[in-house]
Order: C-alpha cells, then sequence, then structure tokens
C-alpha cells in the first residue's frame, strides 16, 4: 500500500481539493500506517480530501474501517471527505456494508 | 457390508481436492492467502465477483483470527474443493480465548460473502484452537441488493 500525497501547500485556496492517491492493497498489514498518513494529511488539507481509490487492488473491510475513521477525525475539523475512482470491487463492498451512502463520490 | 455415500453433490468438473497452506500467524502473509484463495477459486469456475467474495471473506476471517493468534505460531488454511463449493477452515493457535466476535465489522462482512460460516471456538478437546469455517458455492444467489 502506498500514499501519494498531491496536496497543495498550507494557505491554498480552498477551493482546490487536496487530492491522495491510494494504491496497492488495503487490508490489515497496511491499515495502521494507512491511517497514519491520512490523519497526517488532514493537518494540510483544504476542506475537501479527496481519496482516490483507481489503483487500490484489494480493500476489506478494516481499509473501509480506516476511511470512516478518518472521515470522522476530518469532520471535527471542518474538511469533507469524498471519494474518487472507486474501483467496482470497492463500491460492491461499501454496499454490502452499507456505507455507499457516507461518502460523497466525484466523477 | 454397506457403503457410505457422500452427500455432498459432485460438480461436473469432478475435482475433489484438498488444499493446505501453513503461514505465519502474520499480518504480512494476508496477501499469499488472497492469492491462493483467488487461484483456487478459479479452478472451480467461480465468476470474477464470487473470486473477490472469497478473497475478502478469507481476508476478513483471518484477520478476525490474527487479532487472537499467539505470536511466532502458524495460521493453517485449509481448502476444500468440490465440484460446485469450496469450503475454507483457517485456524490459529490461542491462549484461553473466547470465540470469535460476532458483532465485529469484520463478521458481519464475512457473513455477507460467504453462503454460510461458522465460529470455531475454544473447545474441550482442542482448548487452544480458535478456527473459522466459511463456505461458498458457485452460482449462489447473492445475499445483497443487486447493481445500483
Amino acid at each position: 500500500m502506498t500514499v501519494i500525497d498531491t496536496a497543495p501547500l498550507a494557505g491554498a485556496s480552498a477551493s482546490v481539493p487536496t487530492l491522495v492517491h491510494l494504491s496497492g492493497d488495503i487490508d490489515i498489514f497496511s491499515t495502521a500506517r494507512l491511517r497514519q498518513r491520512l490523519i497526517n494529511t488532514l493537518d494540510h488539507s483544504t476542506d475537501l480530501l479527496v481519496v482516490d481509490l483507481s489503483q487500490v487492488t484489494f480493500c476489506g473491510a478494516g481499509g473501509i474501517g480506516v476511511l470512516i475513521g478518518v472521515q470522522g477525525r476530518a469532520r471535527t475539523r471542518g474538511i469533507t471527505l469524498a471519494l474518487t475512482g472507486v474501483p467496482p470491487r470497492v463500491a460492491r463492498l461499501l454496499r454490502i456494508t452499507g456505507l455507499d451512502h457516507r461518502f460523497p463520490v466525484m466523477a | 457390508m454397506t457403503e457410505e455415500t457422500e452427500t455432498r453433490a459432485e460438480g461436473v468438473a469432478g475435482i475433489r481436492d484438498v488444499v493446505s497452506i501453513r503461514l505465519p500467524a502474520a499480518s504480512a502473509y494476508l496477501s499469499v492467502l488472497r492469492t491462493a484463495t483467488a487461484g483456487l477459486a478459479a479452478r472451480l469456475d467461480f465468476t470474477l465477483d464470487e473470486i473477490e467474495d472469497l478473497r475478502i471473506a478469507v481476508d476478513e476471517a483471518c484477520a478476525m483470527l490474527l487479532s487472537e493468534a499467539v505470536p511466532g505460531t502458524d495460521l493453517t488454511a485449509e481448502f476444500e474443493l468440490t465440484g460446485q463449493e469450496m469450503q475454507v477452515r483457517v485456524e490459529v493457535a490461542t491462549v484461553g480465548s473466547s470465540a470469535p466476535k460476532r458483532d465485529d465489522f469484520a463478521w458481519m462482512v464475512l457473513t455477507a460473502l460467504a453462503d454460510d460460516v461458522d465460529a470455531v471456538a475454544p473447545s474441550q478437546g482442542f482448548p487452544d484452537r480458535m478456527a473459522i469455517v466459511l463456505r461458498k458455492r458457485r452460482g449462489a444467489a447473492q445475499r445483497t441488493a443487486g447493481p445500483a
């Protein structure tokens, strides 16, 4: 699992979303690291954090749990966490868990 | 002389194989088990969605067990392939643990993706073993709603 953070520098226009690209497998081996990286990203995120999942090759319940947890943290800072590039298999898991309406999805 | 007949139906392919895999009980090895799961499911002609369901289900079962596993021990996975069905039993060594938690988020996902799931708690005969057994049949109806 890798995280590529293309967040604009602090102080950038709030109208510019902060984009984070995730790739690889998100499983219990990588969730702790992912959670920390995403929380770090919140420190310099604009008020819209977009997480790109298009290169994610595996995501289980633990991965969904991280996204929910980070979304909660983001909200307390006034940041909206949205998803983009959701692979069909991840979309299906979100649907199965009834969490598909929890995340705004960007085209 | 009586002859025992196997109740489980044999598929057209006639496959009846058991594959056992032993790995360190550590999360770093789960990707290996997921890959093996996908390869074995493909052998039974499962659809891509069914294969993905199995990969996630096996991953969730292992994730639940690893949190109870004794460090430095092994996780064993036994895949039983019959024509239409795959049964996977994953097992770890524990010390005086309770049964796998059925109110867990991982358990919810696991039961949604597999056709049947049983948690085998440490018992009289095997006080230090905990296992999860899951089954998935090819072409079984999905419990979840169809595509949105």
